[in-house]
């Protein structure tokens, strides 16, 4: 019956062209739409754990609000204050940061951390002035505890380890001031006053919402120009095992009062995009195949019914209804199998292609400078799938219906 | 042996049109019989009942001495593959094989083929189709296509040859070759061959002829 089905399939080079091509963008449309958005995605997801810490602990806002302190002061009353009471104008810090280190040195899962305290002050030069956000970072733990070494254009980020009030500015930052290495600069403190610190380094992360406005500087320093000497804005938490993130930040955080996130928890909403890429991804393959399909479909019932004669006299020599299910379903089985290799195969080239497009660097918002794909096996085989189950289905309606048609009942109809 | 059909009653529908009434008939190897009646008077629902592709009402159908009620579907193709030929008034050849892969084509339920091959050559040089073997089916002739649909009948050396109407499209030429295979078929190889015909002049080269009215059998006479 695979015979007689091939030569069906082969007597209507046409037709069969048509359906095959049909399948094969389907998959191959799943293939490229999968590898380029996914592509993008790792990449991103891996610049978010780069740039994000594993696991992020932070100091709560002091929340007080009008009424939060009235049971304290006048227990049972009604209060109506005159001037009600204000959060006091210190910034968030961690309470007793000593009990975390203690904590993280103990812990098995961890294996570096950073202890951070950001602070937004101006940077002045000659004539141009600027509001960044200055991260205090002890260079060693700092160095452990993200990639951020790696991002180094300029410098070594050990340096501001050294002594004297060195900082580490963003590469773009760095232009904007017209600043190179080992020039000075003025840090305008929260107080007013300034105090000139050298640049030791430039960094480039590749995200320009980032480089153009933080420096990094000795933690002492950052906490002396925050007024905050001796305190903890955040600790960031590196981890030996990434997948662990969320269960171990869920776990710190009901045995503190700080605020205890997961790289992905703090980058929820790039991951509800993700979900909505999925879905379109998923949609739009499924469009494809849905009409390839339906073409296979029609083009098989219309050749059933070209076919009912021979479909009787089939069954009347002696082939069962099996074997007609067998030589319709292999048809569509066949253009799924065949559409679904020829889909992957062009789906490789078109990826192959895409993959080496460059573009200008410096005009996007990453450091890439073509487009990424991601090679997964699992998108092959489920694109492959897509294809065979939609020649299967396509194939099984029609081969079924055939099955079941009498050969003397096509007989009589055919005027015998 | 052969067909031994006791009171078959064969009724379509609801409420039932009775089309078969109680036939009862025996026919024994190696006959030529023709079945012949007016349109409408049953002879094709006999054929079909006989062929045991149309099950019965009711009745009992005994071929080569078997209770045909008590055969599976599967036994009963098989019979059908390895012991009868079918011929229509339509060739029904699949057009996208060429003439001699449609005549092996029941070989190929079994897997025989190639086996049989030659015998299939052979039955083409005597059905005078052996010089179009390679060609396919819409390249040739009407009368032609009747007699390849016949070798196809014929590849897997079957007892009992069943035709309906086979020469009801064909022109006189055409069918008279085809009722000289028939008679050939029946004579050399002792098949037993049952035709369907409403050609009285066709009918008279069988030496059996069975008329039907109005689903009895009005008449059986041999000569
Ligand atoms: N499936 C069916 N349903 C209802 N009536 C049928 C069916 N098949 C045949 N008949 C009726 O049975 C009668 C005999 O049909 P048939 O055997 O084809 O006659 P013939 O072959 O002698 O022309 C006709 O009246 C036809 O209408
Ligand atoms: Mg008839």
């Amino acid at each position: 019956m695979f015979y007689l089905a091939i030569r069906q399939l082969l007597a209507r080079p046409r037709q069969t062209l048509l359906a095959l091509l049909g399948i094969t963008f389907g998959s191959a449309a799943f293939l490229i739409l999968s590898g380029m958005m996914l592509g993008f995605r790792e990449y991103l997801i891996q610049r978010l754990i780069n740039t994000t810490a594993h696991i992020s602990i932070k100091a709560e806002e002091p929340t007080i609000g009008e009424h939060s302190l009235d049971a304290d002061f006048f227990p049972d009353s009604l209060v109506k204050w005159i001037v009600p009471p204000v959060v006091h104008n210190e910034p968030p810090h961690i309470e007793y940061p000593q009990g975390w280190f203690d904590r993280l040195d103990a812990d098995p899962n961890v294996l570096a951390y950073a202890p951070q305290i950001i602070t937004q002050v101006m940077v002045n030069r000659g004539k141009l002035t600027r509001s960044i956000i200055l991260i205090g970072v002890e260079a060693q733990k700092q160095v452990q505890a993200t990639d951020v070494q790696d991002d180094m254009t300029s410098g070594n980020f050990m340096d501001l380890d050294k002594g004297g009030f060195q900082v580490i500015i963003g590469e773009s930052l760095a232009q904007k001031l017209g600043i190179h290495v080992d020039d000075m600069l003025n840090i305008v403190e929260i107080g007013g006053r300034v105090i000139p610190a050298k640049v030791a380094g430039f960094f480039n992360t590749g995200m320009s919402q980032v480089d153009d406005v933080t420096a990094y500087a000795p933690i002492h320093y950052a906490q002396q120009a925050n007024q905050t000497l001796g305190q903890v804005g955040q600790i960031i938490v590196k981890l030996k095992d990434i997948t662990l993130a969320r269960t171990l930040a869920d776990q710190w955080a009901t045995m503190s009062r700080e605020k205890v996130q997961s790289w992905d928890e703090a980058n929820a909403n790039f991951f509800q995009v993700f979900a909505m890429q999925d879905m379109i991804r998923y949609i739009l393959s499924f469009v494809v195949l849905m009409i390839a399909a339906f073409g296979i479909y029609n083009i098989l019932n219309m050749m059933i019914l070209q076919k009912r004669g021979e479909i009787a006299i089939l069954r009347s020599i002696g082939f069962e209804a099996l074997d007609i299910i067998q030589l319709f379903l292999s048809q569509g089985l066949l253009l799924g199998f065949i559409g679904g290799i020829l889909g992957l195969v062009l789906g490789t080239l078109v990826c192959l292609y895409v993959q080496s497009i460059t573009f200008a660097t410096g005009v996007s918002i990453t450091r890439i400078n073509h487009m990424l794909i991601a090679w997964h096996v699992k998108y092959y085989v489920l694109g492959f799938l897509l294809a065979f189950v939609s020649g299967l289905v396509a194939g099984y309606l029609p081969a079924r219906s055939a099955s079941k048609m009498h050969p003397i009942d096509i007989l009589r109809s055919e005027g015998g | 042996m052969g067909f031994n059909a006791q009171k078959i009653v064969k009724s379509f529908g609801n409420p039932p049109t009775v089309v078969l009434k109680e036939i009862s008939l025996d026919v024994a190897d190696g006959e030529f019989v023709a079945i012949t009646g007016r349109s409408g008077s049953g002879k094709s629902t006999l054929l079909y009942s006989l062929s045991t592709l149309d099950p019965l009402t009711s009745g009992t159908l005994l071929l080569d001495g078997q209770d045909t009620a008590t055969l599976s579907q599967k036994d009963l193709h098989r019979f059908r593959n390895l012991n009868m030929g079918f011929v229509f008034q339509f060739h029904y050849l699949l057009p996208e094989l060429n003439c001699e892969e449609n005549v092996l084509f029941p070989a190929r339920k079994t897997d025989r083929h190639e086996e049989l091959r030659s015998h299939a050559v052979q039955l083409m040089e005597d059905f005078e189709i052996g010089h179009i073997r390679k060609k396919l089916s819409g390249q040739i002739s009407g009368g032609e296509r009747q007699r390849v649909a016949i070798a196809r009948a014929m590849v897997m050396k079957p007892k009992y040859l069943l035709a309906d109407e086979p020469t009801g499209n064909l022109d006189s030429i055409s069918g008279e070759k085809v009722l000289s295979i028939f008679e050939r078929v029946n004579q050399k190889n002792g098949t037993t061959v049952i035709m369907v015909t409403h050609d009285q002049g066709y009918a008279h080269r069988a030496r059996r002829r069975i008329g039907l009215v109005d689903g009895r059998i009005d008449f059986d006479e041999r000569t």
